[in-house]
């Protein structure tokens, strides 16, 4: 077996999420810039953050790459050459690149390496083969391939190769979707997709697409009046951690700069704790199962293998059904924002009593209950409740000594 | 400037020599192409046939093949003779780079049609495939302007679709297998029209076959009508896809009169069989609303910036993150998340303790008095350049 560990790479869509990324176990982190990326309506980083980020990530040891996969048109070009030269000097690891004109003008303009992002649908040997010869340095294979395949692409082509384990999929060959173009006036693959993917469709089945055809709807056929059809199931490969390994993925990439924080530290922390001990040959059944149990308390669509295992067929549709949609068995509660010998300085997301329970989620061991014996507002007045959006103490046990600033709280859902 | 069409029938042959200004058809077996039910075999037939007719048959493979199916049907075609064909035309890398390798005197034609929308890129797709390319099918997305700027740089022919379905969505899954109980139609394809509330119930067709789902705009594009700038900027070829509005076996039913009608200028978009327009052919403005939806606040978060309000609690304090180490002497500014900016003036910061401090670090807490209209995501900027970078 290839005991070659995989690179955990962790979306982080702005600075206070690089950094919970990062303390929670990320070899690397993929972030996105004010522009050339897909997330145009994020918060992202700006310059200064972007210098920040990486001077905090590499006293880290952890990896910076920036997002600069949009497939742009000319005008979107402008600055492109001196933001590559800036990134390489600032020590970003890799540009994400999908299109092949940006390409041109970073390799034209800078010496930071490329990787080619999923969006310009790698799916084969020939194909990284294709794309080593133009000088890229990983391909971040399409979500359609299977780990084997993926592994058969790296040893065959002798490139890296990243691969998504977990998060929300596109069903369409990633970049072949311009639903939000045509319909929002939103380029999907300049970063403004509307996810159409995810609206209920009303079917009609007709016999052919010819105007005639589409005039008269087939009845006979038992067409569902409505239903998801194109919104696909999340992708989850907590227990795949060892195909990865031994098929010699070098990279495995958790999707999501959108989500919270409370989504960034539980992927962090139960990829890093399952990828740690199958590396170290202490893998468990009990450690797969808390792994899985983390990532089930985010918020997610029902979980699948994907590709990763053998070719997503048509039972990986989500069906948004019942109350379940979109729920994890968890929600998030605050993050820690400063500590000191006897309190901790919580910022809530909800309202939190005296007397509440709350889970610290730990950075090697799962999550830590605690009841809250007592609040009080930062300058130390005492107070029963506290409203969300607040900063609020709790006091600081023996217990709890190891959490510090960047710590995850939730609470059951 | 020429046509080409889609074909899969003799009688598809028969049209296209009526309409006297096609010198290249496309043809696709099912194997390679996404919307073709021809056997290998009646590709080769058909493609003989066509050069027998003296028209240039151009092998169709648009659909993106994964890594075992590519394998697959490489093995296949290693067992084909090309040389019935004038060109192949191709959109997966893998297959591009399989013909390189095992066809390397095949003329290529590259479907650019998703991303490439860029100078840098397509001239970057000319000088790697150098000889080989034969010609660059260019995204429906681009305005006339840009189309007319890239002729004037490439050295490549181009195309670009004159008529026919704009497809929005190409999904390798069965999606339409779930909901078509009985395919009560003439083939094993199953289609269908798919509409919801949030795009306004328009009934984009649907199809689904052995490659996957394809979900096509409800509306046709079209610009046979507004050639002519095109033409004299040297676009080499215009293609009209009819296959969704010919009935099996055809695939080019109307080409003849309808290329009778473009090339005397009378053809009209209110001619074509279905509804049709031509989206971003003036312009596209699929970025414009980028800016408003963008947070306000993202100008602001450069190096003056020195801390994020947490929470603002009227009228005893602020609280704060510190967002790097400064000097806390300064006079201050709040950027508040709609973009606009509150001056402070002077502050003093206390720790958690109560302490008031003389250096604020990174990621510190800091409480100082509550200014008016503070809030949570505000941002405290320093002003001037009085602190140490």
């Amino acid at each position: 077996m290839n005991k070659h560990a995989p690179e955990l790479l962790v979306p982080a869509g702005n600075p206070e999420k690089l950094k919970v990324a990062v303390l929670y176990g990320a070899d690397a982190v993929y972030l996105g810039g004010q522009r050339y990326g897909l997330r145009a309506m994020s918060e992202n980083f700006t310059d200064t953050e972007l210098e920040r980020a990486v001077r905090f990530a590499r006293r880290h040891n952890v990896a910076v790459y920036v997002t600069l996969n949009a497939f742009l048109h000319d005008e979107d070009l402008e600055g492109l050459g001196e933001y590559a030269k800036r990134l390489e000097e600032m020590g970003v690891a890799a540009g994400i690149v999908s299109d092949l004109g940006v390409a041109s003008v970073i390799q034209d303009n800078s010496n930071l390496p490329i990787h080619l992002s999923t969006q310009a649908s790698c799916l084969s040997t020939k194909a990284a083969q294709f794309w080593k010869e133009l000088g890229i340095a990983r391909v971040i294979v399409g979500r359609e391939l299977t780990i084997e395949e993926s592994g058969r692409i790296a040893r065959a082509a002798d490139i890296e190769v990243e691969m998504f384990v977990h998060g929300a999929m596109c069903m369409a060959y990633s970049g072949n979707c311009t639903i939000s173009n045509f319909t929002a006036g939103r380029d999907s693959n300049r970063g403004g997709c509307i996810q159409s993917c995810r609206f209920n469709y009303e079917h009609k089945a007709v016999s052919s697409l010819t105007p005639a055809a589409l005039q008269v709807v087939d009845t006979a056929s038992g067409c569902d009046s409505s239903g998801y059809f194109m919104s696909s199931r999340d992708q989850m490969g907590v227990r795949l951690i060892p195909e990865f390994i031994k098929h010699g993925i070098c990279s495995l990439k958790i999707e999501g700069r959108m989500k919270s924080v409370f989504y960034a530290a539980s992927l962090c922390s139960a990829y890093r704790r399952v990828i740690d001990a199958c590396m170290d040959g202490t893998i468990t059944e009990a450690i797969y199962t808390s792994a899985e149990a983390e990532v089930r308390s985010v918020p997610h669509r029902e979980y699948f293998s994907g590709s990763m295992e053998k070719r997503a067929d048509y039972n990986t549709i989500y069906e948004h059904a019942g109350d379940s949609a979109t729920k994890g068995t968890h929600q998030y509660l605050a993050l820690v924002v400063d500590a000191d010998e006897k309190r901790i300085a919580l910022k809530l997301a909800r309202p939190l009593e005296t007397g509440s329970v709350i889970e610290f989620i730990d950075k090697q061991a799962g999550s830590l209950a605690w009841k809250v014996s007592g609040l009080q507002t930062v300058t130390g007045e005492p107070v029963e409740a506290a409203n969300q959006e607040m900063v609020i103490t709790i006091p600081r046990s023996q217990e709890l000594q190891s959490i510090s600033p960047f710590t995850v709280v939730r609470t059951a859902a | 400037m020429f046509f080409t069409t889609f074909i899969s029938s003799e009688a598809d042959i028969e049209r296209v020599l009526s309409a006297g200004n096609v010198q290249e058809v496309l043809i696709g077996p099912e194997l390679l192409c996404r919307e073709s039910w021809l056997s290998n075999e009646a590709t080769f037939t058909l493609a003989k046939c066509a050069v027998a007719a003296g028209l240039k048959p151009v092998l169709v493979w648009d659909v993106l093949l994964p890594e075992d199916t590519l394998t697959q049907v490489t093995r296949e075609l290693t067992r084909w003779d090309f040389s019935i064909f004038s060109a192949i035309r191709v959109q997966d890398i893998g297959a591009l780079q399989w013909l390189r390798e095992t066809e390397p005197a095949m003329p290529l034609q590259l479907i650019v049609e998703t991303g490439n929308a860029n100078l840098p890129g397509l001239k970057r797709w000319e000088s790697v495939l150098g000889e080989a390319l034969d010609r660059l099918i260019l995204s429906y997305q681009l305005p006339e302007e840009k189309i007319i700027a890239f002729l004037n740089e490439l050295s490549v022919p181009c195309e670009v679709l004159g008529a026919g379905p704009i497809l929005l969505f190409y999904s390798p899954r069965p999606l339409l297998t779930p909901k078509i109980e009985i395919n009560s139609g003439a083939s094993d394809w199953l289609y269908a029209v798919s509409s919801s509330v949030e795009s306004h119930q328009r009934e984009f067709p649907t199809l689904e076959n052995t490659h996957g789902t394809f979900m096509y705009l409800n509306k046709d594009l079209f610009i046979l009508d507004k050639l002519e700038a095109l033409a004299e900027a040297g676009l080499h070829t215009v293609r009209i896809d009819l296959r969704q509005v010919s009935e099996r076996p055809d695939s080019a039913v109307g080409i003849d009169s309808l290329l009778v009608a473009v090339v005397a200028g009378e053809s009209r978009s209110a001619q074509w069989p279905k509804p049709a327009f031509a989206p971003f052919f003036r312009r596209n403005n699929t970025t414009k609303q980028f800016k408003k939806l963008k947070p306000q606040i993202h100008e602001q978060r450069d190096e003056r910036c020195v801390a994020r309000v947490l929470m603002g609690r009227k009228p005893y304090q602020m609280v704060l993150w510190a967002l790097r180490d400064f000097a806390p002497d300064g006079t201050y500014i709040l950027a508040l998340p709609d973009g606009s900016e509150v001056p402070c003036g002077a502050l003093t910061f206390r720790n958690m303790h109560g302490v008031t401090v003389d250096r604020c670090i990174e990621d510190q807490l800091l409480i100082t008095s509550w200014v008016k209209k503070c809030c949570s995501g505000a941002l405290l900027l320093i002003e001037g350049e009085k602190f140490p970078r």
